[in-house]
């Protein structure tokens, strides 16, 4: 197996302070492998893009650690970091809002060059038109035009330019398809792993649609009110989910295909505040399988299967490895 | 007592014209459709396909500066189109419900959510104050939210969006409406959420018998909640079937494109999506012929030129499509339109 590009261990981040601290991030700790795209999902509020923010050091991190490329990021100086930066770019939801409004494209997307002092203009402009090329957009007819005069996905290819142009290993993508219709949906997904695979990208793929994340990713994380649930191989931990919390959220997705029907097994309620989390696991105020253990022992995640981990201590029944197909 | 067997909206060749800086924009396009009692619609297409103008037309809920409409539609026989807002008043109230996108923006900030659902209440049931407040409270129960005596004194801020969404269904079942338009009521939710938001409507819809319209872009929802599917392009409704035959037997090259491009939760990892490539049109613009020839992989010279009627299916009457090369063996029975 590849090495992991990115550690993150015991991942702690707090917003406020004293009686009106929320611990967002409540220790979470993953790999991501050189060339992989993990999946992070969960419900609103239960701190994805905190996890992805704070990778990228844009939120300060109370504690624990974030290794990239084998360097520690949590001490390094803002100055440091900021050298570090162009290897870690991120991708939102809302393109049009991220880039300048004010600036024409061919110079949003050569901004990352001329911070990075990178090359003279002529040889900027040459990799600025290869780039927006590259992303289906026609650098002749866009690179004059400002932001406004774009849609949404062409404004999204327009950013994924601009991240890409630095010649970065790790993307985090916070939310970055899911205001776009359909259509345009899939060509940005198309567009993504094709690019991932010609730039050797490594991907964090956060978002709330479970049928997008299964799509992209090759292994899936599973967070609940700042925790990791579950995580597993794509296929495996969708198919046979091990956390009452996964089970529970495939249950409530639907497809396109009203011979498949409903589930009848939806969560109730909503997830607690996280200015008071519930004791032990946080998901037992909603957890069918809840007993007396889950009000007093935090569950760690372990591996139960091969490269499937998962933090409950009384996981679903795992189905045998050998007759998975 | 007789059961009214009569449809309860009826909509024909109805038009919706935006007057805007760069010349009249057509967003909704000759449309016909019927709703029996108690049935329910989704209506599916990319963003400013026309479904939300559509939806508004039905219930006279359009800005009336620089629109002109042309065509009918009633709801239990009468004329919506043409008629002034006041005169609606009464059928909003009582007949007719809706629920948004957005709740934030369909509840006054500033009052607390018991207090709205009171005053649609006495308005338009005339309830006294005092029962206005008790039947609030009875509503934001049946609607699930916990401690409603609680949250009835909670202002819309203070409640997260899927309770600010049931919120908007108490008052909107609050008069015993007959006709509920719901316009991407769960859109931006979480898909636990929106579950519990879709059951919360599918059960108070078998109550009361109510009629739906759902407006969605997520095939999946549709799938799930509706009988039947209108699917819309540039205005126009291309397709439109009972929701098993839709998603058993495709007509229409958009529908399949848009079906192709939806991950599936059911689908292994990496599975490669189809996508529809290119935008839809400019409405101040379309294209002469199908709107959707720019895009469609199908397309011929006829398709540039002849409009698509949208027709009945020799295999099924009730599947209806406007595409001169219909997928799936399905063909024309005739050429004339739903409704004449
Ligand atoms: N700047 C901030 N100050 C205080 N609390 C914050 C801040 N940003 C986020 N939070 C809180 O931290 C928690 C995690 O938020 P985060 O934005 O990471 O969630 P998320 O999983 O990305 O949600 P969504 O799916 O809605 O984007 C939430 O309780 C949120 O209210
Ligand atoms: N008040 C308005 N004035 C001018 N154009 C409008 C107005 N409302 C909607 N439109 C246009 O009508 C078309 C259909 O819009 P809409 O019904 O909102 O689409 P959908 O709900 O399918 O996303 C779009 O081109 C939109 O820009
Ligand atoms: S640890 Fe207990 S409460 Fe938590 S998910 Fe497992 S069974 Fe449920
Ligand atoms: S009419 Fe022609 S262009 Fe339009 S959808 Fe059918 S095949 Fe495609
Ligand atoms: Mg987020
Ligand atoms: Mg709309």
């Amino acid at each position: 197996m590849t090495k992991p590009l990115l550690s993150v261990n015991n991942l702690v981040v707090t917003y406020g302070a004293r009686k009106h601290a929320v611990q967002a991030v409540a220790g979470v700790s993953f790999e991501i492998f050189e060339g992989e795209t993990l999946g992070l999902v969960g419900e609103s509020g239960c701190g994805k893009s905190t996890t992805g923010r704070a990778i990228l050091q844009l939120e300060k991190v109370t504690s624990g650690s974030v290794t990239f490329d084998g360097e520690e990021l949590t001490s390094l100086s803002p100055g440091e970091m900021r050298t570090r930066r162009r290897k870690l770019q991120m991708l939102f939801q809302d393109p049009i809002s991220s880039l300048n409004p004010r600036r024409k494209i061919k110079h949003i997307v050569a901004e990352p060059l001329i911070i990075w002092k990178e090359g003279d203009d002529e040889s900027r402009s040459h990799l600025v038109d290869q780039m927006l090329l590259e992303v289906g957009i026609d650098p002749h007819l866009a690179g004059e035009r400002y932001p406004r005069e774009f849609s949404g996905g062409q404004c999204q290819r327009i950013s994924i330019a601009r991240s890409l142009v630095a010649n970065p290993r790790l993307l985090v993508c916070d939310e970055m398809v899911s205001a776009l219709d359909v259509s345009v949906q899939a060509q940005i997904i198309n567009l993504l792993s094709d690019l991932k695979v010609k730039h050797n990208l490594t991907l964090l793929f956060i978002a709330h649609d479970l049928a997008v994340v299964k799509n992209v990713s090759d292994r899936v994380a599973v967070m609940y009110l700042g925790r990791l649930c579950e995580l597993g191989p794509s296929d495996d931990l969708y198919a046979h989910p091990l956390h009452p919390y996964t089970a529970a959220l495939l249950s409530a997705a639907v497809v396109p295909d009203p011979t498949v029907g409903l589930s009848h097994h939806t969560l109730e309620g909503e997830p607690p505040s996280p200015i008071n989390p519930p004791s032990g696991c946080r998901f037992r105020t909603r957890c069918p399988k809840a007993e007396a253990r889950c009000a007093e022992e935090v569950p760690e995640l372990r591996e139960v299967r091969p490269g499937h981990q998962v933090a409950c201590h009384f996981p679903l029944e795992a189905v045998p490895v050998s007759i998975q197909s | 007592m007789a059961i009214d067997q009569s449809p309860i909206v009826v909509v024909d060749h109805l038009s919706t014209t935006f007057r805007t800086p760069r010349g009249p924009l057509k967003a909704v396009n000759d449309v016909s459709l019927t709703l029996e009692r108690g049935s329910s619609l989704g209506i599916v297409g990319e963003s400013g396909s026309g479904k939300t103008v559509l939806s508004r037309s039905i219930i006279g809920l359009l800005p009336t500066q620089n629109v002109t409409q042309t065509g009918t539609a009633t709801i239990n026989g009468s004329e919506i189109i043409g008629t002034r807002h006041k005169d609606l008043l009464k059928i909003w109230g009582s007949e007719v419900a809706m629920v948004f996108q957005d709740p934030m923006t369909a509840l006054t900030p500033t009052r607390r959510v018991g207090q709205q659902i009171a005053e649609s209440l006495r308005i338009n049931l005339k309830l006294s104050r005092k029962d206005a407040n008790l039947r609030a409270i009875e509503l934001l129960r049946q609607v699930g939210i916990p401690s409603p005596e609680r949250r009835a004194r909670a202002y819309p801020n203070q409640l997260s969006g899927g309770m600010r969404q049931r919120v908007m269904i108490a008052i909107a079942i609050a008069c015993g409406p007959e006709f509920l338009v719901a316009d991407e009521p769960t859109t931006g939710l979480d898909v636990t959420v929106q579950a519990q938001v879709l059951d919360l409507i599918t059960e108070l819809r078998a109550k009361s018998n109510l009629t739906m319209i759902l407006v969605t872009h997520d095939l999946g929802v549709v799938a799930t909640r509706t009988d039947n599917v209108a699917v819309m392009y540039a205005g126009r409704i291309v397709e439109q079937a009972p929701t098993a035959s839709l998603f058993a037997r495709v007509a229409m090259p958009y529908t399949k494109g848009l079906l192709d491009s939806t991950p599936r939760i059911d689908a292994p990892s990496h599975t490669r999506l189809s996508s529809i490539e290119g935008r839809p049109p400019d409405l101040v613009n379309p294209p002469e012929g199908c709107a959707f020839a720019p895009r469609c992989t199908y397309a011929t010279d006829e398709c540039r030129t002849v409009r698509p009627e949208l027709v009945r299916s020799t295999l099924d009457a009730n599947h209806l499509f406007a595409c001169h090369h219909p997928l799936n063996g399905h063909q024309a029975s005739s050429s004339l339109t739903e409704n004449k």
